[in-house]
C-alpha cells in the first residue's frame, strides 16, 4: 500500500498556544483516513496543515514536515496556490458560492486554465457533477443560484467543485454534520465512490460513520496523535486508554490539566 | 400603594400589560404619523409656493425688422428694436414694467430660426411677462401694466405656458427668465469628479483594510478610529482642506467644478469607507476560505467571491453618499462656487454653481418671484435626491434577489 502523505514530528501553535504535538502518521493512497476525537483535540488544525490553510491565520508556527509525495509541503518554497490545486478541501458548513451551479464548479478550472474552450469547461462541470452523483438532479438548472439548493446537494456541490481541480487529495472538515440523516447517507455513499481516485482525509465526530467509510483511523487527543491504525482494528481493539473511553463514551475532558 | 400591587391577581397584571402594550402601540403610530404630516406640511408648503415659477405668461409683440438692419443682430441691437416696437403701440412708459427685460433673446431667436429674413417685415414674438406684473394681473390689482395685459387678453395675445426655460435657461436677473441649468449641470459635472475621485480611493481603502490588513493591530485601530472621525468632521472644515490643497497648493481653478467635486469627493471618502467596510465584513468569511481551498490567492479570493457580494452594499453606500453631498452648500461657497451664471458650465474648469448655491443664492435676491424661483429649485433637488434613494434601494432589492 503507497503512502500519499506522510507526516513527521508536525508541531503547530497558534501564536504562544501549542495545538499539536509531535505528530507522526501516514495517509495512504486511495483509502479514507478518518480523523477523530473530541471537540479542540486538533484534529481540524491537523487537516489544515495538509494544505495550508492555517497560513491564513495570522501567527501560525507550524514545524517538522508534511511530505506529499517526495515532497516537503511546509517548504517555504512550495507554491501554495498550486499544492491547494493538488490538495482540495470541503468545509464543515456547505459553502457555495453565491453563483449560479455551474459557476460554481467552473471557478476553480478557470483559475488554474484547466480548459481550452468552452466545450471543456462545460466536460468538466458535468463530469465533476457526475462524480458528486449531483448532476441528474440539476443538469436542467445548472444556470440558476447554487444557493436554491438544499443542505445536502449544497454539500455534494462543494464537494464536485472541489474534484473540478482535479485534487488527488481531499480533506473534508465533518462534512455531514450540518446534513439530516439522508443526505449524510449520500455524501458517505459518495465519500466510499470517491476514495477509488482520490486520497481522502475526514474528520468527524460520527464514530459510526467513521467505521462505515474509513479504512483508517487516527485518534487526537489535546493535540496528540495517541492512535492510530486499520479502522477495524482500532475500533476493535484500541491500545490506548484513552481511545477506548472515548470509543465507549467514557472520555470526559479534565479541566484541570490541560 | 405597594400593597396594593401586591394585591393584584394574575389576570388584573395581564390586563394592565395589555393596556401598556396598546398604549405603545398607539404612541409609535402617533409618531409615525407625527412625522409624516410635518414632513406633507413641509413638501406642500415647498410645491405650493413653486407654482408660480413653473408658469408663466407670455405676450405677442408685433416687432418689425427696421430697412437698415444687418443680420444677424447684436444683443443690443435686438433689445432696441423690440423695445422701438414697443414704441409704436404708444405705450413705451409701461414696456419695462411689463415685458421681461429678456425679451429680446425670444426675438433674436426667432430671428435666427429661419433665414431669408426680409428686411421692413413684421414678425410676432411671444416674450416672456415680467414676473411682477403676472402676479399683479392674478390678483387683480388696477396698474396701467395689468390693464394693458387685460386688453392684450382679449385681442388673444396673452398666453399662459409651462415655464421650460426654468430648466433650459441659466441664472438670470429677472426670475421669469432664470433657470436651473446651470446649477443642474454643474451638479452633475460634481457629481461626476466626487464620483471618479473617491469611488475608487475609497473602495480599495475598504478593501485593504477589511481583507488584507492584519486586525487588532494598534495600526488598523488608529486607521479605522481616524476615518469614523473624519465622517463626523464639519462640512466646511473640508472647504477649508478644499481652498489650501486644490486652489493654493495645486493652483486649480477658483468656482469651478472640478475643485468643488474633488472637495465633495474628500467629503465622500470616509462615508464610503465605512459603508463600504460594513458590506464587506457582512460577507460570510467561508466565501474566501471556500475560494482559498480551491487554489485562489488572497487577492483572487478577494476579488472573486467577497467583493462581488459585497458590491450591492458598496454601490448603496455611495449612492447614499451621493445623496449626502448633493445637498451640501458650505465647502462649495468655501472654494468660490457662488457666481453668477448666465450660461450653463461647459467644461469641468469652468466657474459653475450646483443645486444648494443657486437656492441659496436666489433666496437671498430682493425682487419679487425669486423665493418661488428657490421653491422650484428645491422641488427638482427633493426630486433628484428621490431619484438617487430610489435608485439605490432598487439596486439593493435587486441584488439581493440574486443572491438566494
Amino acid at each position: 500500500m503507497k503512502e500519499k502523505i506522510i507526516v513527521k514530528d508536525l508541531s503547530l501553535f497558534y501564536g504562544a498556544t501549542q495545538a499539536l504535538f509531535n505528530v507522526n502518521m501516514c495517509l495512504p493512497e486511495n483509502k479514507v483516513t478518518a480523523l477523530i476525537g473530541p471537540s479542540g483535540c486538533g484534529k481540524s488544525s491537523f487537516m489544515r496543515c495538509l494544505n495550508r490553510m492555517n497560513d491564513l491565520v495570522q501567527g501560525v508556527v507550524q514545524k517538522g514536515e508534511i511530505i506529499l509525495d517526495n515532497q516537503n509541503i511546509l517548504d517555504k518554497n512550495i507554491d501554495v496556490v498550486l499544492l491547494r490545486a493538488r490538495v482540495g478541501m470541503v468545509f464543515q458548513k456547505p459553502n457555495p458560492f453565491p453563483k449560479s451551479i455551474y459557476d460554481n464548479i467552473a471557478y476553480g478550472p478557470r483559475l488554474h486554465g484547466l480548459f481550452s474552450c468552452k466545450k471543456e469547461l462545460d466536460e468538466i462541470v458535468e463530469k465533476s457533477l457526475k462524480k458528486a452523483g449531483l448532476f441528474s438532479e440539476v443538469q436542467d438548472r445548472l444556470q440558476k443560484s447554487a444557493l436554491g439548493l438544499s443542505g445536502g446537494q449544497q454539500q455534494r456541490l462543494c464537494i464536485a467543485r472541489a474534484i473540478a481541480v482535479n485534487p488527488e487529495v481531499i480533506l473534508m472538515d465533518e462534512p455531514t454534520s450540518a446534513l439530516d440523516p439522508v443526505a449524510t447517507a449520500r455524501v458517505e455513499e459518495l465519500i466510499d465512490e470517491l476514495k477509488q481516485k482520490y486520497t481522502i482525509a475526514l474528520v468527524t465526530h460520527n464514530l459510526q460513520q467513521a467505521a462505515r467509510v474509513s479504512q483508517r483511523v487516527a485518534f487526537f487527543h489535546k493535540g496528540n496523535l495517541l492512535e492510530s491504525g486499520e479502522t477495524e482494528h482500532v475500533f476493535t481493539n484500541p491500545q490506548d486508554k484513552r481511545t477506548q473511553d472515548y470509543l465507549t463514551g467514557r472520555l470526559f475532558y479534565d479541566t484541570n490539566n490541560s | 400603594m405597594i400593597l396594593n400591587k401586591k394585591k393584584l391577581s394574575l389576570a388584573q397584571k395581564i390586563v394592565k400589560r395589555q393596556k401598556k402594550d396598546t398604549f405603545f402601540k398607539w404612541l409609535g403610530w402617533g409618531a409615525i404619523y407625527f412625522v409624516l404630516l410635518l414632513f406633507f406640511v413641509f413638501l406642500m408648503g415647498i410645491c405650493m409656493k413653486s407654482v408660480p415659477i413653473f408658469f408663466k405668461q407670455e405676450v405677442k409683440l408685433a416687432v418689425a425688422l427696421p430697412k437698415n438692419t444687418h443680420l444677424p443682430l447684436s444683443s443690443g441691437k435686438a433689445q432696441a428694436i423690440v423695445e422701438n416696437s414697443f414704441r409704436t403701440n404708444k405705450k413705451t412708459i409701461i414696456f419695462k414694467e411689463v415685458v421681461s427685460l429678456n425679451a429680446w433673446k425670444a426675438f433674436s431667436k426667432e430671428m435666427k430660426k429661419n433665414t431669408g429674413r426680409s428686411v421692413g417685415q413684421q414678425y410676432n414674438v411671444w416674450v416672456p411677462v415680467k414676473y411682477k406684473a403676472t402676479q399683479d394681473y392674478k390678483k387683480r390689482k388696477k396698474t396701467q401694466a395689468t390693464l394693458w395685459l387685460a386688453q392684450m387678453k382679449k385681442e388673444g395675445s396673452l398666453r399662459t405656458v409651462f415655464n421650460w426655460s426654468f430648466f433650459s435657461n441659466a441664472d438670470s436677473l429677472s426670475p421669469e427668465t432664470a433657470g436651473i441649468k446651470a446649477a443642474l449641470v454643474g451638479t452633475l459635472f460634481v457629481l461626476l469628479i466626487a464620483f471618479l475621485a473617491a469611488f475608487p480611493v475609497g473602495i480599495l481603502v475598504a478593501i485593504y483594510l477589511e481583507c488584507f490588513l492584519k486586525k487588532e493591530t494598534k495600526i488598523s485601530y488608529f486607521i479605522s478610529a481616524n476615518i469614523n472621525n473624519l465622517a463626523a468632521v464639519p462640512s466646511i472644515i473640508f472647504g477649508l482642506l478644499g481652498i489650501a490643497v486644490f486652489l493654493n497648493f495645486f493652483l486649480l481653478p477658483r468656482s469651478s467644478s472640478l475643485v468643488g467635486g474633488l472637495t465633495l469627493g474628500l467629503m465622500m471618502l470616509p462615508v464610503i469607507i465605512v459603508s463600504s467596510r460594513m458590506s464587506l465584513r457582512q460577507v460570510p468569511e467561508n466565501l474566501q476560505e471556500a475560494a482559498m481551498g480551491l487554489g485562489a490567492s488572497k487577492t483572487q479570493a478577494v476579488f472573486h467571491q467577497v467583493v462581488p457580494v459585497a458590491m450591492p452594499g458598496i454601490i448603496t453606500g455611495v449612492l447614499l453618499s451621493f445623496a449626502r453631498i448633493i445637498g451640501e452648500t458650505a465647502p462649495l461657497l468655501m472654494v468660490g462656487m457662488v457666481v453668477f451664471l448666465v450660461q450653463a458650465p461647459t467644461t469641468l474648469d469652468s466657474p459653475a454653481t450646483v443645486f444648494p448655491v443657486q437656492i441659496y443664492q436666489w433666496f437671498q435676491r430682493p425682487e419679487e418671484g425669486f423665493i418661488e424661483a428657490s421653491s422650484g429649485a428645491i422641488v427638482i433637488l427633493l426630486l433628484i435626491l428621490f431619484l438617487i434613494n430610489s435608485l439605490a434601494f432598487f439596486v439593493r432589492k435587486r441584488f439581493e434577489k440574486f443572491n438566494t
